[in-house]
């Protein structure tokens, strides 16, 4: 299923120019175009999560620049336990969490509790087309090769805004889990790894994250319909 | 299976990582149980929904501000090298200010952390008899706790040994004898020393300054030559000899435990040295030429020479020199044989990090650069071969850019700079400057004689205008008398 799921692979095989972890043991000697290397190969994935934890362009970029100057400083205590690509993951991950934990916290000071839900469904909805719908608007081939019609692009475009909406409304630890296990495609291992927990935890956190998912899917009502509805059609095709 | 098994498995059972077993039971379960069915349906429809979020490619602004914000994080990282790699001390390094009266009475002792950066110069000059300036290159790894501590680097893990309290007593006698004793330096016009200590011992190239009581003790008992050949004998000599002689005797490196101290690849240390002097010669022309003679002799030449002219004659000048550096001592000497010395500033500056950190980045690109030649032979497709031109392209930039470099700091290197201040006593100013009424009376002369020839070239400047406004003016009544005629 997803056919849009095949373009990432957590570990990059082989690809000709130097070996990962050659390029690994190169950037821990300090060498900065080793390291530049080796992030150029994640650097989609790694704006990807930061995207998706973050919900805009914007904060996406800082994020990710800050996890990547982050692991350039911390590439020494790297050991190679687990793939380059998890532990870029888990840096960009906690990045993203401590940013947006540190936000709540600032604006639960400033507002009184319970009144920063998304404001206006209308404002959310246009900044979020503007945000990250546009560049999917920009992208001219599918993903799983449909030559997109007007209509296809507007659901596309639709359903795309309709995930990163449900996204946001989850709590960020479920966000993480979401965005890492369904997105990114990871391994519970690999979440694990990326989220600093137990493989147990990744379950449970799993399963409630996905309890909540649909939570939040089912409140949305009719536009989730609608998914489900496409969804149903893309499979008879 | 109970219901809340299940429930507590779909999320597994969607993954596909439960057991055949445990699968076949969840199924069966979900089959019979139209609850658990319901719930199974629903989150399956939230995961697969979920996963068809698109891979969204990152916007150019991204791709290329992070890989600015890592070469800016590289640098820095290159710059503090030493606080990071080694021993995790660093180095410590120490200026001392020193003025004597006529100057002004300050002393001042500073610290910094210029790790991975050592360098290390002195100078000296002198108002009146002729200065002896020297230059220095001080490594001595017990000065580093002192001047650690002087500094206040408290975070940094300071190691005080013996040697490092008596150099850190050393230190303090040195800023507080200029201070509370300035009759003690009575006869230097004005002298410094500027030094900074690297935290291993790499030898140290001294030589005798007027200041040289201070590098008597700092330097000259250390000196231990990374170049062979280059150390002169301390001056003895100076007020604080005594006091010196026994701090360096308790606190430097004494010579027989250098040969113990492992030094790293001490000759292919890269040193730049770099000299300015002010001489007072007879005749300007014969010392621009006796200076290329001496550069040409020693195997070097004239990057530059700018002569001014008083009163029609070159009289005073700045010739630039580069000299081969193994030549650097015996030009320097000889230049200073050419007149009276006014002033003499020698700086050696240690850039072997540098050097190291630039071939290795360029070796690494030119090792990049040939498997990228590689790979695009073997590139199948017009893409694949673009991909690959294109980061090729990026390479050689980068190795175009670090053999420029490198080749700038070898020439650098190999060629110490000199720059020779030139002046004929006449254009000569007194310096410093004096005091007292004669001096004020030679000045108010001076500034007479100069306002007087200031005059005259104003004159001179305005007569060509003034001669064509008067013809002007004449051809103008010639016409008008002639239209009323």
């Amino acid at each position: 299923m997803a056919p849009c799921r095949g373009v990432r692979r957590l570990e990059h095989r082989e690809e000709g120019v130097v070996r990962e972890d050659e390029l690994v043991r190169r950037a821990a000697g300090g060498d900065h175009l080793a390291f530049e290397a080796l992030v150029a190969r994640y650097e989609v994935q790694i704006y990807n999560v930061a995207l998706r934890m973050m919900g805009n362009h914007a904060d996406a970029g800082d994020m990710a620049q800050e996890a990547i100057i982050q692991a350039f400083r911390k590439i020494g205590a790297f050991r190679g336990e687990s793939g380059f690509g998890t532990w870029l993951y888990r840096i960009v991950t906690n990045r993203c969490l401590d940013e947006l934990r540190r936000r709540k916290r600032r604006r639960e000071q400033l507002v009184p509790v319970g009144s920063w839900e998304p404001s206006g469904e209308n404002g959310d909805r246009r900044q979020g087309i503007d945000e990250w719908g546009a560049s999917q608007g920009r992208d001219d081939d599918l993903p799983d090769g449909h030559a997109a019609g007007p209509e296809e692009a507007y659901e596309r475009l639709e359903l795309q805004e309709l995930i990163r909406k449900a996204l946001q409304r989850l709590s960020e630890d479920h966000r993480a889990v979401i965005a890492l296990r369904e997105i990114e495609g990871l391994s519970y291992e690999e979440i694990a790894e990326a989220m600093e927990c137990s493989i147990g935890t990744v379950k449970s956190r799993l399963s409630r994250a996905r309890e909540a998912l649909r939570d939040v899917l089912e409140s949305f009502g009719t536009r989730y319909g609608f998914a489900a509805s496409n969804d149903g059609r893309r499979e008879r095709s | 299976m109970r219901c809340d098994e299940a429930r507590a498995q779909i999320t597994e059972y969607i993954d596909g990582v439960l057991s055949a077993d445990t699968a076949h039971d969840l199924a069966r379960h979900i089959d019979s149980c139209p609850e658990c069915a319901a719930e199974y349906k629903a989150i399956r429809q939230a995961v697969d929904l979920v996963r068809r979020c698109e891979v969204v490619a990152p916007p150019e602004e991204f791709r290329m501000a992070w890989r600015a914000r890592l070469a800016e994080a590289a640098s820095e990282a290159y710059a503090s090298d030493g606080e990071t790699a080694g021993d995790g001390g660093g180095g410590a390094g120490v200026l001392i200010r020193m003025h004597t009266p006529d100057v002004g009475r300050t002393a001042s002792g500073r610290g910094a952390s210029q790790a991975g950066r050592h360098w290390s110069s002195s100078r000296g000059g002198a108002g009146a008899g002729s200065p002896e300036a020297g230059r220095g290159l001080v490594r001595w790894p017990a000065l580093r706790g002192a001047l650690a501590g002087i500094s206040g680097l408290a975070s940094r893990r300071i190691s005080v040994s013996v040697g490092g309290l008596a150099a850190a007593v050393l230190v303090a006698v040195l800023v507080l004898g200029t201070f509370w004793t300035p009759g003690w330096f009575g006869t230097i016009g004005r002298g410094g020393l500027s030094m900074e200590v690297a935290p291993a011992f790499h030898g140290a190239t001294g030589r005798s300054a007027e200041s040289g009581t201070l590098d008597y003790g700092v330097m000259g008992d250390v000196a231990a030559d990374t170049a062979p050949g280059r150390t002169a004998p301390p001056a003895e000599g100076g007020l604080l000899s005594t006091e010196m002689k026994a701090m360096s005797g308790a606190a430097a490196v004494p010579e027989e435990t250098v040969d113990n101290v492992a030094i790293p690849q001490p000759a292919a240390r890269k040193v730049i040295l770099d000299a300015s002097l002010r001489l007072r010669v007879k005749s300007y022309k014969d010392a621009t030429t006796r200076l290329e003679e001496i550069s040409r002799r020693a195997g070097g030449y004239v990057e530059s020479s700018v002569g001014e002219a008083t009163a029609g004659e070159l009289r005073s000048g700045t010739v630039s020199l580069r000299i081969p550096q193994d030549a650097f001592d015996a030009v320097m000497a000889d230049i200073e044989a050419l007149g009276k010395m006014v002033y003499k500033d020698v700086s050696a500056r240690d850039v072997t990090e540098e050097y190291v950190d630039l071939d290795k980045r360029l070796e690494n690109a030119r090792r990049q650069e040939a498997k990228l030649l590689e790979l695009l032979k073997r590139a199948g497709s017009v893409e694949d071969a673009l991909a690959v031109e294109r980061e090729l392209g990026r390479v050689r930039e980068q190795v175009e850019l670090l053999t420029g470099k490198l080749s700038y700091l070898e020439h650098s290197v190999s060629f110490s700079s000199i720059r020779v201040r030139l002046e004929e006593p006449s254009v000569a100013s007194p310096w410093p400057p004096g005091l007292g009424l004669g001096d004020a009376l030679r000045r108010a002369t001076q500034a007479f004689v100069d306002t007087v020839g200031t005059l005259i070239v104003a004159v001179g400047r305005l007569l060509p205008v003034a001669l064509l406004a008067g013809a002007a003016i004449l051809l103008y009544r010639r016409l008008r008398r002639r239209r009323s005629s």
